[in-house]
């Protein structure tokens, strides 16, 4: 019979000995603690309180017409209630709590083409987290940990520790594998969702790879999966991998994209302001604008950011006929910016045109008659 | 022979021990001029297209705003450090006066009611306050200056941070036994709160293109021999004693324009130069920074308690504030009854005066605005008088001796690993439980590290009917965010004041100062003291 012998205290070597080899060994084990759920409705607390959380009742109408579609079109695919929100970030992002709550990035409306292209990618963070990927991830990890625990024991003994390394690694690649089936079987679910909800699988991957692409050419990246070069890889290869066999481009039923186009303009533009006020580089302003102004066409809002950006970046008074020249053709759209005429007048004054100055302050002043500045403005006008 | 050895193996010895001296003789490697904070532009570019600059006003942090001093001698080093490298400087006087120009032609940017800044007004300001200097000074660029708060890094008994080290005991060092037994006894790391002033220059269209801090000094210290490690012993240096230090100023302004004097080469080249390196000053290079002491938690009582005994027996309690959070009903009605109770035990009489609040609110839009437009400060002489009708204006027959305004307000607590105390309570941070002081078993956990998570108090105010404070004071509820691990999660709605075994130490907490003796006072927080031996 096997007797088992409760460690002596005040032999704290040996505990710690065995604590750091039962360390290497259940790895697994110990990553197997279920999440709390209480964490998932604080974080949901905070998030939907914090500063970065989009307040634009449109957009949640809209994201949530998205989801309706999808679960709609699925009954009882999703038995959590799912609501979803937009947090503002550059960088494109999506992903789903366990309580239910889904948030997507401004960064990735700002970068997806197509409704089919955004509810791909809410449908595969849906899915993981409806499958239970994480818990099934967690428990084929802790299974494998404990069917080794014998043999890595046996080996870490027999090498003195030097097999420690090597078993660490081999779990890793296990459980990446692991991981990436599963994800691979939850696109293959999200893909078949979006189907059924009247949705273009086919430009799931086509978007994400446009969104890879926006990112290289803004110099971009970050270190989440749809902000990274390998999460986006990675991504790519699982969404082309899921489609169904044989799938090719429908022409369709697929939902028309004005409401997308709306936000994912505002966004856009939204991120490249934000950029050029905290100096972000020319190479990701420019970058942002002509993504913008290939997608939704030039007018007086994006003429006014190129205009300010170099504005903002003219080193001395030689480029001021450059600049002026940005304000001038901004306001031969009828959309302009008032202020655009504010800044020409500056602009004139400091090159000494002091009649193109009072032209454009005046048209300023009639356009905008209670704006904050006035008084200053009026007060130019008065003075010499 | 044995004796003509010995010098020769001490030779030896010699040259053995300076070979890491000899090998530590290899400069550092040239930084980047992105590590030297030029962000906008090279350095060259920079030095080239920014031969004008102007000064604007140095921003003090919160609480100093008042001291001239420190501005005008920051402002003076800054110029001194700006002409050094080639810049020529216009001060900020001509700035702060167009500044004030525009911000009477706007009508003020404060708004006179809520006292709070008008952001459109502000900004029409600031940007052509802007454009102004740039014209009239024809200026290339602005250098804005600042102090803020910063984390310096400490190990044992140095701290290090924006290019300084200094002692974290806040003493000169003594000799060298007594460094010895320190240093032995001292194993405490983390942060201290200390100062910096940063510099930066923007172009004149408010795009930065540089910018670095010097560090100033510690704002507290953490000393063995005074501190044990607990979170409330650190030794914090008096506001009115900080940036006094004119040598302190001058190295953290020349740390903080060192890229702007000196190329990146030169700055390796000099790294064991002090004025190019300031790690390389010695403790006994600067005069001895000012004293820290601990803090002890500022006293409830605005008066003698005495007076108020004496002059107070009958109250007139507000509803209780809700707006910075809004309990359920009956929790509400549990503070109202703790605060009779506590307030009973100095048999005073509790008048409920719900609507004293309200009736406060509407005098205030009816007699207001109470803030002047053009500096934000508040007509304090027209708030008394407007609380004094207020109070006289309850209805209450026979009139009350004084008001009690009280309710729930968010707070810092400070922890350290995990165990947070303040105002008057703690709570573990790591499981929301008590704190439990043990070697073993205790609530501590060192892998939460220290800082402050956000916590909710109840405060409360007592005023004479001459609207003097007589009392003034908050107890701390529980703690609103939990660690997981360092990171901080926010407690949902629905976790709030479910542990009622909570409110009735955090009102006694508040009135703690009033209700008992210093004797009852001593006795109560440090039990242990009637059990010792005499």
């Amino acid at each position: 019979m096997l007797k088992t012998r409760p460690l002596k205290a005040g032999s704290p070597w040996r505990c710690a000995a065995i604590s750091a080899l039962f360390g290497v060994l259940l790895s697994g084990v110990a990553a197997a603690a279920p999440q709390s759920t209480i964490d998932d409705d604080r974080l949901e607390a905070s998030y939907n309180s914090g500063k970065d959380l989009v307040r634009d009742a449109a957009l949640d109408t809209y994201l949530k017409s998205i989801v309706d579609k999808i679960l709609i079109a699925n009954p009882g695919a999703v038995t959590t209630p799912v609501r979803i929100h937009a947090l503002s970030a550059a960088l494109p992002y999506a992903f789903m709590l366990s309580n239910g709550a889904v948030y997507v990035s401004t960064g990735l409306i700002a970068r997806v083409r197509t409704e089919s292209e955004l509810a791909g990618v809410i449908a595969s963070e849906i899915a993981p987290v409806v499958r239970r990927d994480g818990d099934k991830s967690t428990e084929t990890a802790r299974s494998r940990a404990m069917r080794h625990l014998l043999p890595n024991l046996l080996l870490i003994t027999a090498t003195a520790g030097l097999a420690a390394p090597a078993i660490t690694s081999g779990d890793r690649k296990a459980t990446k594998t692991v991981d990436e089936q599963l994800r691979l079987e939850s696109d293959k679910v999200a893909l078949q969702w979006i189907t059924a909800a009247g949705y273009e699988p086919t430009e799931v991957p086509k978007g994400l790879q446009h969104v890879l692409d926006m990112l290289t050419a803004e110099d971009r990246f970050g270190t989440t999966e749809l902000a990274s070069k390998d999460g986006l890889s990675a991504r790519i290869s699982s969404v082309t991998e899921a489609l169904p066999p044989g799938a090719t481009e429908q022409t369709t039923n697929a939902p028309k994209n004005d409401g997308l186009t709306r936000f994912s303009r505002y966004y856009s533009l939204r991120i490249a302001e934000d950029d050029m006020n905290s100096s972000g580089s020319p190479v990701t302003f420019h970058a942002e604008m002509d993504r913008a102004e290939g997608q939704f066409g030039t007018d007086g809002l994006t003429s006014y950011l190129r205009a300010n950006f170099a504005r903002r970046n003219f080193p001395d008074v030689s480029q001021l006929p450059e600049v002026i020249k940005e304000y001038e053709a901004c306001i031969t759209h009828k959309d302009a910016p008032i202020v655009a005429y504010r800044e020409l007048g500056f602009l004139y004054r400091r090159q000494g045109d002091m009649d193109s100055a009072r032209r454009n302050f005046k048209e300023y002043l009639r356009r905008s008659p209670d704006a904050a500045d006035a008084p200053i403005i009026n007060g130019y006008l008065q003075g010499p | 022979m044995q004796p003509a050895s010995t010098p020769r193996l001490l030779a030896l010895l010699c040259c053995v021990l300076a070979l890491p001296a000899l090998a530590d003789t290899k400069p550092p490697p040239v930084q980047s001029e992105a590590d030297l904070g030029f962000s906008g532009d090279t350095r060259a570019n920079t030095l080239a297209h920014f031969k004008r600059v102007g000064i604007l006003p140095l921003q003090l942090p919160a609480g100093f705003t008042k001291r001239e001093d420190v501005s005008a001698a920051v402002e003076s080093l800054v110029s001194d450090y700006l002409r050094r490298a080639g810049f020529d400087v216009v001060g900020s006087a001509g700035y702060s006066k167009i500044r004030d120009e525009l911000n009477h032609r706007v009508g003020g940017v404060y708004d006179p009611v809520s006292g709070n800044v008008k952001r459109e007004q502000w900004n029409a300001v600031q940007t052509n306050a802007l454009r102004e200097s740039v014209e009239t000074e024809r200026l290339d660029g602005f250098v804005a200056m600042g102090i803020s708060s910063r984390k310096a890094f400490f190990t044992r008994d140095s701290a290090q941070w924006d290019g300084v080290s200094e002692r974290t005991t806040g003493r000169l060092p003594g000799n060298a036994v007594v460094e010895f037994f320190n240093a032995g006894s001292n194993n405490m790391t983390g942060t201290l709160p200390g100062y910096s002033v940063a510099v930066e220059i923007v172009n004149t269209e408010g795009k930065m293109i540089w910018s670095r801090y010097g560090a100033i000094q510690l704002a507290a210290y953490a000393d063995t021999r005074k501190a044990k490690g607990a979170i409330n012993s650190f030794l914090f240096v008096k506001p009115d004693d900080l940036f006094k230090d004119h040598a302190r100023l001058e190295r953290a302004v020349r740390i903080a324009t060192l890229p702007l004097v000196h190329t990146p080469e030169e700055i390796a080249a000099g790294n064991k130069d002090p004025l190019i390196n300031a790690m390389e000053m010695k403790s006994t290079d600067l005069p001895p920074p000012p004293e820290g002491e601990p803090r002890s938690a500022d006293s409830g009582l605005k008066v003698d308690r005495d007076k108020i005994l004496t002059k107070v027996h009958r109250v007139a309690m507000f509803s209780i504030d809700t707006r910075e959070m809004a309990p359920p009903k009956e929790v509400l009605q549990r503070y109202m009854d703790l605060v009779r109770a506590e307030l009973g035990k100095l048999g005073w009489t509790v008048i409920d005066a719900p609507n004293g609040r309200d009736l406060l609110a509407a005098e205030y839009k009816k007699q207001g605005p109470f803030f002047d437009p053009y500096t934000g400060e508040r007509d304090e002489a027209k708030v008394i008088k407007l609380r004094q009708s207020v109070y006289a204006g309850l209805g209450l027959d026979p009139a009350p001796d004084a008001v009690l305004i009280s309710g729930f307000t968010k707070v810092q607590a400070p922890h350290m690993w995990g165990d947070a105390e303040w105002d008057g309570v703690s709570q573990s941070g790591v499981d929301l439980g008590p704190v439990r002081k043990k070697l073993f078993g205790g609530s501590a956990n060192v892998g939460a590290g220290e800082g402050s998570l956000q916590a909710l108090s109840f405060y409360v105010t007592l005023r004479d009917m001459q609207d003097t404070e007589l009392y003034d004071t908050r107890g701390g509820i529980q703690l609103l965010q939990q660690l997981r691990g360092k990171e901080k999660t926010n407690l949902t709605p629905g976790e709030m004041f479910k542990d009622p075994s909570r409110d009735e130490p955090a009102v006694h907490a508040a009135f703690r100062e009033l209700v008992l003796t210093p004797e009852q006072i001593d006795a109560e927080l440090h039990p242990e003291k009637a059990k010792a031996p005499h």
